[in-house]
């Protein structure tokens, strides 16, 4: 019961509290409180705020698994859309608009989502209509003009990032992007070949940088996840992790045991790796965890990895995506039906979207910027 | 003043008696603005991040005083962390959760104060997704009203905060 000299609630909320409850409401939301009152339009724009929510966002994760796809669209399947799946309902739950304007592209142009992290999300974007003949060996973007863009799709803004500074032509093209804890800087690494080339983005410097030394192309072109500040994937010699802070490959560190299918992922905030193999029509996928990142330190220390979980399958694996927090294996069978394996349950529930395997990652709203970001839409 | 007569060490009595009288451990709350005085067990208490620190500290006599907290919230947030200790089933603390928050904004208010101040995540996190919730997808006119904040915002900032957030507003 209210008396009339009890004060308003909204009068005397301390600014912690305030915090607390915003930080709990989607993005588009929290901008509409800024028009509540002239105390609430000054915490939502203090940096400090920013970084809360950001908090929240990344730990609240785990009740709200959403990635982010790039998807066939469903009305025309000859173009993608950067679209948002969510995990506990299975399905794709918005589409987002594009880092461009409207009026920029008379037409979808090609895109490729390269990375998400913070809430920042990179994305190529390809200047010109696909080119008549699709060469097989190429990556799909070789040689053709390109924006790559640094995109937060939930408060609408974006940049264009400079262009690469390797501009002799390549077949083959892998692209990452991730973010770096210890400078608080979003990077981009781009691998070419022929001849083997590299070269780093960053957000802070706003500029790329040649990187030195001998270079590996990682398997199937692409990075599998970024995991506390190392961009990771699979290749030749191992498992290959990009610091990047330091700028530099981490390579040949050994599998745990020797395979020829291996995808790395996250697990209990650790670099973490999934193998699967098919032996006599039963599938058996098996995590592992890095126990030390020392050997991503340099000094020649070896990578040693302890076993999480073995599980059989009734389904044929053709590939795995990821393990995602909660206990489920993002995979995909050999009939091309993506699917959630869920290992507490022991149990799959088929994923009705047609996604690209190196074209998924966790996502989270935030409210971060970086700088030179322009509303878009 | 009565002498008190102690064999032994007294701390360790004291303790004793405590074991003795049942496999838990018991502590006695007091409010001190209204001096109501609660009996809760220790693994309820320490739901409370400040009641746990003092505890492991070794600072916690038999009755711990709780500044700030009045006797009827307190009530509440006990009610709360002794569900919350006793019952795993997340769907069963879900629907305990939204019968037990349904209650007016002065209330929550309350609720939320005490919650922060006794670092009670579980209830903070609760409580601030409930009054989220009750202003989500409202307009600033509606939120004000119901937690009762008073527009200070010129017809200006208004405006130029309208035009500068209209995309929200889009589908």
């Amino acid at each position: 019961m209210a008396t009339t000299d009890s004060p308003p609630v909204g009068a005397i909320l301390p600014d912690d509290l305030i915090t607390e409850i915003l930080i709990r409401l989607p993005v588009k939301y929290i901008f509409r409180c800024q028009s509540v009152s002239k105390a609430w339009l000054s915490l939502i724009k203090n940096p400090n705020f920013v970084k809360s929510q950001l908090r929240h966002s990344i730990e609240s994760f785990n009740t709200n698994q959403t990635l982010i796809v790039n998807t066939l669209d469903e009305y025309e399947e000859s173009h993608t859309s950067i679209s948002l799946l969510s995990v506990d309902f299975r399905r794709i739950v918005a589409r987002l608009r594009f880092p461009f304007s409207r009026g920029e592209f008379d037409y979808v142009p090609d895109c490729i989502l390269v990375g998400s992290a913070n809430g920042i999300v990179c994305l190529s974007v390809a200047l010109s209509e696909t080119p008549p003949e699709y060469k097989w060996h190429c990556s799909p973007f070789a040689n053709r003009e390109t924006n790559t863009y640094l995109w937060n799709p939930a408060t609408r803004q974006s940049k264009v990032i400079p262009s690469y500074s390797i501009c002799h032509d390549y077949r083959r093209e892998a692209l990452g992007f991730g973010f770096d804890p210890i400078d608080n800087d979003f990077k981009v690494v781009r691998i070419v070949a022929p001849p083997f080339s590299a070269e780093v983005y960053s957000a802070n410097r706003n500029a790329w940088r040649k990187l030195p030394g001998p270079v590996v192309l990682p398997f199937d072109d692409a990075f599998d996840v970024c995991v506390n500040g190392f961009l990771c994937c699979t290749g030749l010699y191992g498992v290959m992790a990009f610091d990047l802070n330091k700028e530099v490959m981490n390579s040949g560190l050994k599998f745990p045991v020797t395979t020829s299918n291996a995808r790395v992922t996250e697990f209990d905030a650790s670099i973490a790796l999934l193998l699967w193999r098919n032996k006599n029509s039963s599938n058996q996928i098996d995590m592992w965890k890095l126990d030390d990142e020392a050997c991503l330190r340099g000094g020649g220390v070896e990578a040693s990895w302890t076993i999480v979980f073995s599980v059989d399958l009734d389904l044929t694996v053709d590939s795995v995506h990821g393990y995602l927090p909660r206990g489920d294996i993002l995979l995909m069978t050999d009939e091309g039906v993506w699917c959630l394996y869920d290992t507490n349950k022991k149990k799959a529930t088929i994923v009705p979207v047609a996604i690209d395997m190196h074209q998924t990652f966790k996502y989270t709203e935030s409210l971060v910027s970086v700088s030179g970001f322009k509303q878009v839409n | 003043m009565k002498k008190l007569k102690f064999i032994g060490n007294p701390l360790l009595q004291s303790r004793e008696k405590i074991n003795m009288s049942s496999d838990k451990k018991w502590l006695t709350l007091k409010t001190t603005e209204d001096n109501e005085e609660f009996v809760v067990e220790e693994s309820v208490a320490i739901m409370s991040n400040v009641i746990k620190n003092m505890v492991e500290d070794g600072c916690a006599s038999s009755v711990i005083p709780v500044p700030r907290v009045k006797g009827n919230a307190m009530g509440k947030i006990i009610e709360f962390c002794k569900k919350h200790t006793e019952e795993s089933d997340e769907k069963v603390l879900k629907e305990f959760d939204a019968e037990f928050l349904n209650l007016g904004p002065d209330a929550l208010y309350d609720l939320m104060v005490s919650a922060n101040f006794l670092e009670i995540k579980v209830l903070l996190d609760s409580v601030t997704t409930k009054v989220a919730d009750m202003i989500k997808g409202k307009s600033s006119e509606e939120i004000r009203n119901i937690l009762k904040i008073e527009n200070d915002l010129s017809a200006e900032e208004i405006e130029e905060s309208r035009r500068e957030n209209c995309w929200t507003r889009q589908e």
